[in-house]
């Protein structure tokens, strides 16, 4: 099992407990690393850069789009822009189901689009499964690992 | 004579011809001969009795001298070698008889008493002769003959050869004629009646036969020259006829057409609304236009030279003068917007001046004909449409913008509403479920109950606010036009309606190869609407059957969607279709009461109708058309 971080990108604090709490109930026991925008989700990935910890760049990145400050797909943009981000697997999890948000999503180059439903047992069937595949199955090249 | 002879045939004037001559040189030759003979015998039978009554004087002159009677009884018994004399006397010098002979056929004659002097006469068939016997100037004695006298038997007899060679020589004159008509009289008919058949039947082609080189032939020859001159003669007089008899037509034709142009020019004239003039080759107006007088009041003599220029508006007079100058010069037609002088309503009235050269068959000018359009009505029209498309457009342009910006505010809207609504139901619902789980041992049945029910209550209003969602982007959605199979989109929707109730038993019919031209995102939440309220509606029946097919109702094609479920009162169909309008409560049969607003929404989005057919636990059908609908038949 990939044991490097999980990157969350939310602003809701409510949302932020719930997903803590499936990831809990799950028993997913990487490190949730929570930044509250935009801003906050790139300056960890970049400054990261700077103190030279490679180990702390995320196994995977849960998205929201509409963030203050910088918004989900301009954060997305960003991260496929940069050489050393682009192949990290960034899952768009939102509440909006626009047509226009999934094919610009598509577009910018993320793996996976997930909307959040209302219902909490399939919100956590979704991260379950989002774990699974993305934290057990999926294998990344080895210079990013 | 004359009159039969010019009118009969050669034939029968050759054969006269030839009879005539004939016959006359017969009788003529016939009766001088006859004539000739008669007399030679009547002559010769005198000398020859003359003859014999000298030679029976010399022989009895002496027994009369001496009174002898027998002597010359016996003498004048040798008259019997002379059959013709038929008695003979001697008389003595005193007029006795002195000895008498008479032939054996003749023996009762009885001669005269007494003697005659010498002569001659003939009594019918009998010729008498009396001869006195004279020796030396004393007369002896008288002889007397009888003797038969036959001219008459002889003219008959010389008539009956004349008749008889006549009648040979007619009949060879006959054969020859024949001959001859045959030689001469033939080719000569034949002319004639080839002449008749020409005069009867006009065919000149006919020709005649030479048969000889005489002049006949030459007439054959010069015969048939004559008919090909005349048949030649005959085909040029007819094509000519004929070239004469085609002009008089064309001219007549032309005539006619010349009179109905006239005719239709008059009437087009006193008919048209344009008011039509004249100009000479100068340029100047024809004194009499009644139409231009009518119309702008002007009398002839006002028209003269530049004359008719006043009548129109002194804006356009110079521009107008110019325009026309150069037409004629150019023999351009012209066309010119002016404004002429209208005496009926004493205004100015905007026309439409047209004039057009006129030439002649030369190629020379002959003179303008102009017509003056009154289009005042139609420009103010057209100003006024003008004026109207503009403010139209105008108002277009800002229903548009604010359409446009509505839109964008629903758009802003439903993002938001997506977004910023489900959210918190999201954290009541997972906050409740926490409740739920993690502190379970301190709440009692009525408590997890409660929490339950809070969590129903907030995913039912976030499958509300996803219908309406969904109703709002069907409204502006932009559609595709293309051919979708709906059969196909209907397994699809069922498969997924099986797969969500596996345990369920329904009858689900669908009628393969149903297409139209929609748009097929569209019509799969039309089909996911309809079939899945068919299948929620049809849950509790035993045998539920559902149908997706084509048939026709009233007439017309639709497609429908049939279950034999709960069904509804038809007294509420018309609630139906809108929006949060239920007609079940949400115990029996949940849902949003969206839905069917929805289907109505895309269905009339692509042109098209939906209805309801239904009776409370009869089932429900639902009609809808599209366009182009197809049930293609595999």
């Amino acid at each position: 099992m990939n044991t490097r971080p999980i990157l969350l990108v939310e602003d809701n604090p409510d949302d932020e407990a719930l997903a803590l709490r499936a990831f809990a109930k799950l028993n997913i026991s990487n490190k949730i690393i929570v930044a509250r925008d935009g801003v906050e989700a790139l300056d960890y990935l970049f400054s990261a850069d700077a103190t030279g910890g490679i180990s702390k760049l995320p196994a995977l990145i849960l998205l929201d789009l509409k963030l203050p400050k910088v918004d989900g797909l301009q954060v997305l943009q960003q991260i496929r822009d940069n050489e050393r981000t682009q192949i990290l697997p960034v899952v768009i999890l939102t509440s909006s189901r626009e047509e226009q948000d999934l094919v610009r999503g598509y577009n910018l180059g993320a793996n996976s689009y997930v909307r959040k439903p209302v219902d909490y047992n399939e919100f956590v069937n979704a991260v379950s499964q989002l774990g699974i595949f993305w934290l057990l199955l999926n294998e990344l090249p080895d210079s990013s690992s | 004579m004359m009159g039969w002879f010019t009118r009969g045939s050669i034939r029968g004037k050759l054969f006269a011809g030839v009879l005539l001559t004939t016959t006359s040189a017969l009788v003529v030759s016939g009766v001088v001969m006859v004539l000739y003979d008669l007399s030679d015998y009547n002559t010769r039978l005198l000398q020859d009795l003359t003859t014999q009554s000298r030679l029976l004087a010399l022989a009895n002159a002496s027994a009369l001298q001496f009174d002898d009677p027998k002597v010359a009884q016996e003498s004048l018994a040798t008259l019997e070698a002379r059959p013709q004399i038929l008695a003979t006397a001697l008389y003595n010098a005193k007029g006795a008889l002195f000895a008498t002979y008479r032939s054996k056929e003749n023996p009762d004659e009885s001669f005269p008493a007494l003697p005659e002097t010498d002569n001659q006469h003939v009594d019918g068939r009998q010729i008498v002769i009396f001869r006195r016997i004279v020796d030396h100037n004393e007369i002896l004695g008288t002889i007397y003959i009888k003797a038969r006298y036959q001219l008459y038997d002889r003219a008959w007899q010389y008539a009956g050869i004349v008749l008889s060679v006549a009648a040979l020589a007619l009949i060879v004159s006959m054969l020859f004629s024949l001959w001859l008509q045959a030689r001469v009289a033939r080719p000569i008919l034949r002319i004639t009646d080839l002449a008749r058949q020409i005069s009867e039947r006009r065919d000149y082609s006919l020709r005649a036969e030479k048969t000889t080189d005489d002049e006949i032939g030459y007439l054959v020859d010069a015969f048939n020259e004559l008919l090909a001159q005349v048949g030649q003669r005959s085909a040029e007089l007819e094509s000519t006829n004929q070239q004469l008899q085609q002009h008089i037509t064309e001219r007549d034709l032309a005539g006619r057409a010349l009179l109905e142009s006239e005719r239709r020019y008059r009437t087009l004239v006193t008919a048209l609304t344009s008011v039509v003039w004249l100009a000479d080759v100068e340029g100047n107006l024809i004194d009499e236009q009644l139409r231009w007088g009518e119309y702008t009041g002007q009398t002839p003599a006002q028209l003269r030279l530049w004359g008719w220029l006043e009548a129109f508006h002194s804006d356009d007079r110079e521009m107008l003068k110019t325009a026309w100058v150069q037409a004629r010069a150019s023999m351009q037609p012209l066309k010119y917007e002016a404004q002429l002088w209208q005496a009926a309503t004493q205004t100015y009235h905007y026309v439409n001046i047209g004039a057009v050269p006129l030439y002649d068959e030369g190629g020379n000018l002959r003179e303008w004909i102009g017509t003056a359009d009154d289009v005042d009505e139609r420009r103010r029209a057209l100003l006024e449409v003008q004026r109207l498309n503009a403010e139209l457009e105008q108002r277009v342009g800002e229903r548009t913008a604010e359409l446009e910006r509505a839109n964008k505010e629903l758009e802003a809207f439903s993002y938001s509403v997506s977004h910023d609504l489900r959210t918190p139901l999201r954290a009541i619902d997972g906050f409740s479920q926490a409740l739920l789980e993690d502190y379970a041992n301190q709440l009692d049945a009525t408590g997890s109950d409660y929490l339950t029910r809070v969590r129903a209550a907030a995913q039912r209003m976030g499958r509300l606010i996803d219908a309406l969602l969904t109703l709002a982007r069907v409204s502006r959605a932009s559609m595709s036009q293309e051919r979708v199979n709906l059969s196909a989109i209907a397994e699809e929707i069922v498969e997924e309606l099986r797969a969500a109730e596996p345990a369920r038993a329904a009858d689900v019919r669908i009628t393969s190869r149903l297409s139209a031209m929609s748009d097929p995102y569209l019509l799969r939440i039309v089909l996911e609407n309809l079939l899945s309220n068919a299948w929620k509606y049809s849950a509790k029946r035993e045998q539920a059957l559902i149908e997706f097919g084509m048939r026709n109702q009233d007439g017309k094609p639709c497609f429908f969607v049939q279950d034999n479920g709960a069904g509804f009162d038809m007294a509420y169909a018309s609630k139906l279709f809108g929006a949060f309008q239920r007609l079940h409560d949400a115990k029996e049969f949940a849902g949003t009461g969206v839905g069917l607003a929805t289907v109505q929404r895309i269905i009339h989005r692509h042109g098209g109708h939906i209805w309801v057919d239904a009776a409370v636990d009869k089932g429900a059908i639902f009609y809808f058309t599209l366009p182009l609908m197809k049930e293609a038949h595999a």
